[in-house]
């Protein structure tokens, strides 16, 4: 379900994170569901297993999942899951609509990937700066 | 464990036969952490391992494992007591099949762990009553990692662990290492001069040049903190040198200045401001171009 | 285990040993019947070296306890001791590939340990060549109706032990020097002429070759006391010189 890339520039643990609020958003995780342990996810995907913990720990942090001590990582509330949805289905829309126009100027589908990406890594600098 | 560091060096530095093979080494290993240790060959890796190990001495400086003074003999033998090896070249004894190889090695550890002897066994699927000469360099590896593995050792030692092999031992080599971390919360310092290695499994990294340490740090703060930043002038990029800190290498190309930070992007933004860039544009930096940034370049 | 390891990398260097020395040792005693029937048709002019020698080796060979001892203490059993100790005492950590090495390096085992383990190991061997012959000549004696004293069978075991570990000392020496194997080999068994030669300067006051013939037994001059105590001390000394070399080195 998970696949980081470790070659990226991106810190492993925001990429897992992201690829679980991904899959929670999609509906692939639903909550309740538990996660898997961080010693299986860590053999299965080949990673630190500190990296997952980081993981783990920050996704809790943003009430994401919740860690049972000696049960593991379960995903929290439903409405949380629901508003995402919403969410994200929102985004998706104002995404569509400014793929269209960029399209229609011209702009080719590679060079609205990098648009998006550098966009993204500004914030995330920003974040970090921040932080 | 002082200061929760289970290798700690500081300086260290090496002369044989009057070769520099370190020229000022330090490193700081955290305990539970997998530490890549990165350089090219030639970069003094070996010659690290072997110092820490006690089979070479340092002409300079300090080093120590698991707060014991690698230098003395005797601290020597109980570092190697809870220190499982895996040597670059796989060294085995040729003349032994690999149950006697099994068999002479865990007489020298009283934790050995028959259980997890029997679980790799399988797992590497290797046959007990194999000459080790008949095994190929996947094999010995993987005979070398379960001598190393099933001692209950406190840290491992791995000299170039995946080198020579194909990408199925690779990915099994590098699985049975982070599965084992993972369970017994083993320290793990392996050096490599594969980039995807290290990526892929280790928190934290030191990249040698050269018998120094070019760069250290947890990888996650390592991808969070360095930036290419590109400024794009009107004319040809001037000439000039950051105050700021963190700045590790600017290039120049006709119009184009090329900075690599190691403190985020915001202090060199700042003070290129002044230059009247045209535009500016910053991007992530994989650990790939921090290596060839810090190490490969010619001066 | 670093024993078993020890005993390990000679093993077959020892094993051709302990076949080799024994059958060479009874085949000496058993041809007794031989040689005394040959002594009595041969009459030696003793003009010549050779016609010197021969004439030692048939007044040697009116008694079947100084023939033994001509033949197999002072001759066969020396020379072959020697060799098989000089052979024996070669190899070690430096004579391994690099990468098994560094395996035995990374034991937990100080060098000096795995050092001791060798030598005591690669003694034991040398001890057992040289105890092993003697033993088969005093059982086979009977069988042609001779006997061989166990006392005098044990004085001149002392007497050639002690000869071949300084071989044995030397070779295990040389080899924490050079990491070939020949070199040791080669260089430990030039040292027999040397000793030699030392021999006729010195008067044969300190000749480590009559020491380990236990020629003063056999004359009746009792065990050479002396010699057996400066040839240990020299053997001990090469041991504690190899075991520093690598105790020291860098690898």
């Amino acid at each position: 379900m998970f696949r980081p890339n470790a070659a990226s520039g991106v810190p492993i643990y925001l990429q897992l994170m992201e690829q679980v609020k991904h899959a929670i958003e999609t509906g692939a995780l639903r909550a309740g569901d538990q996660l898997p342990g961080i010693r299986p996810l860590a053999e299965e995907l080949v990673i630190n297993p500190n990296t997952v913990a980081k993981a783990y720990r920050e996704l809790e942090h943003d009430g994401v999942i919740e860690l049972r001590h000696g049960a593991g990582a379960f995903v929290t509330g439903a409405a949380r899951e629901k508003k995402l949805t919403d969410r994200l289905r929102a985004g998706q829309a104002i995404v569509a609509a400014a793929v269209d126009k960029l399209r229609a100027r011209g702009v080719t589908e590679a060079e609205i990937r990098r648009l998006v990406e550098a966009e993204l890594t500004r914030l995330t600098v920003k974040g970090d700066q921040r932080g | 464990m002082a200061d929760g560091f289970v290798i700690e060096t500081a300086d260290l530095r090496k002369t044989y036969d009057g070769i520099d093979a370190l020229r000022g080494l330090t490193v700081s290993v955290p305990t539970g952490s997998i530490y890549g240790f990165l350089g090219r060959t030639g970069a003094g890796k070996t010659t690290t391992i072997k110092i820490l190990l006690g089979m070479a001495r340092p002409t300079a400086g300090r080093a120590s494992v698991f707060g014991l003074p690698a230098h003395s003999p005797t601290a020597s033998v109980d570092i190697r007591r809870r220190t499982g090896f895996v040597g670059d070249e796989k060294g085995l004894y040729d003349a032994m099949t690999v149950r006697g190889m099994i068999r002479h090695t865990a007489s020298f550890y009283p934790q050995w762990s028959r259980e997890l002897e029997e679980q790799y066994l399988r797992r590497f699927d290797l046959g007990a009553e194999r000459g080790i000469k008949t095994l190929s360099r996947g094999m010995r590896t993987k005979l070398a990692l379960l001598l190393a593995l099933c001692r209950g050792a406190d840290l491992l030692v791995l000299d170039e662990p995946t080198t020579g092999l194909d990408p199925a031992a690779t990915e099994d080599v590098l699985q049975a290492l982070v599965g084992h971390a993972a369970d017994h919360g083993t320290t793990v310092f392996f050096s490599s001069h594969q980039l995807t290695d290290v990526e892929q499994i280790a928190d934290h990294v030191a990249i040698i040049d050269r018998g120094r340490t070019a760069v250290t740090g947890a990888l996650d703060d390592l991808r969070q903190n360095y930036r290419r930043i590109q400024l794009v002038f009107d004319g040809d990029a001037p000439a000039y040198t950051f105050q700021v800190k963190g700045v590790e290498r600017v290039k120049r190309s006709g119009r184009v200045m090329t900075v690599l930070s190691s403190a985020g992007i915001d202090g060199v933004l700042g003070e290129a401001r002044q230059l009247n860039p045209v535009s500016t544009d910053s991007a992530p930096v994989t650990l790939k171009d921090i290596f060839l940034d810090t190490v490969a370049v010619e001066d | 285990m670093i024993w078993q390891q020890a005993f390990f990398e000679t093993r077959w260097r020892f094993l051709i040993g302990l076949v080799l020395l024994p059958v060479s040792a009874m085949f000496v005693a058993l041809s007794y019947a031989q040689v005394t029937a040959l002594a009595q048709s041969v009459t030696a002019t003793p003009d010549t070296a050779l016609g010197r020698e021969i004439a030692t080796a048939m007044e040697m060979a009116k008694r079947y306890d100084s023939y033994v001892w001509s033949q197999w203490f002072q001759r066969n059993g020396a020379q072959l001791g020697a060799f098989f100790a000089a052979i024996i005492g070669t190899g070690g950590l430096l004579s391994q590939s690099a990468a098994a090495r560094l395996f035995t390096l990374s034991l937990p085992v100080s060098r000096e340990k795995l050092l001791a383990a060798r030598a005591a190991a690669g003694l034991g061997q040398v001890l057992a060549l040289t105890f092993v012959p003697a033993l088969v000549i005093v059982i086979v004696s009977p069988a042609i109706g001779r006997s061989f004293p166990v006392l005098d069978a044990l004085a001149y075991v002392l007497c050639l032990f002690a000869g071949s570990a300084v071989f044995f000392s030397l070779a295990f020496f040389l080899s924490s020097v050079f990491a070939n194997v020949w070199t040791p080999v080669v260089l430990s068994l030039c040292a027999g002429p040397v000793l030699g030669g030392l021999d006729v300067i010195t008067g044969g006051g300190f000749s480590l070759p009559r020491m380990a013939h236990g020629e003063s037994y056999f004359y009746g001059h009792g065990l050479p006391w002396l010699m057996l105590l400066i040839s240990a001390g020299v053997s001990l000394t090469l041991l504690y010189a190899g075991t520093r070399l690598i105790a020291r080195q860098d690898f």
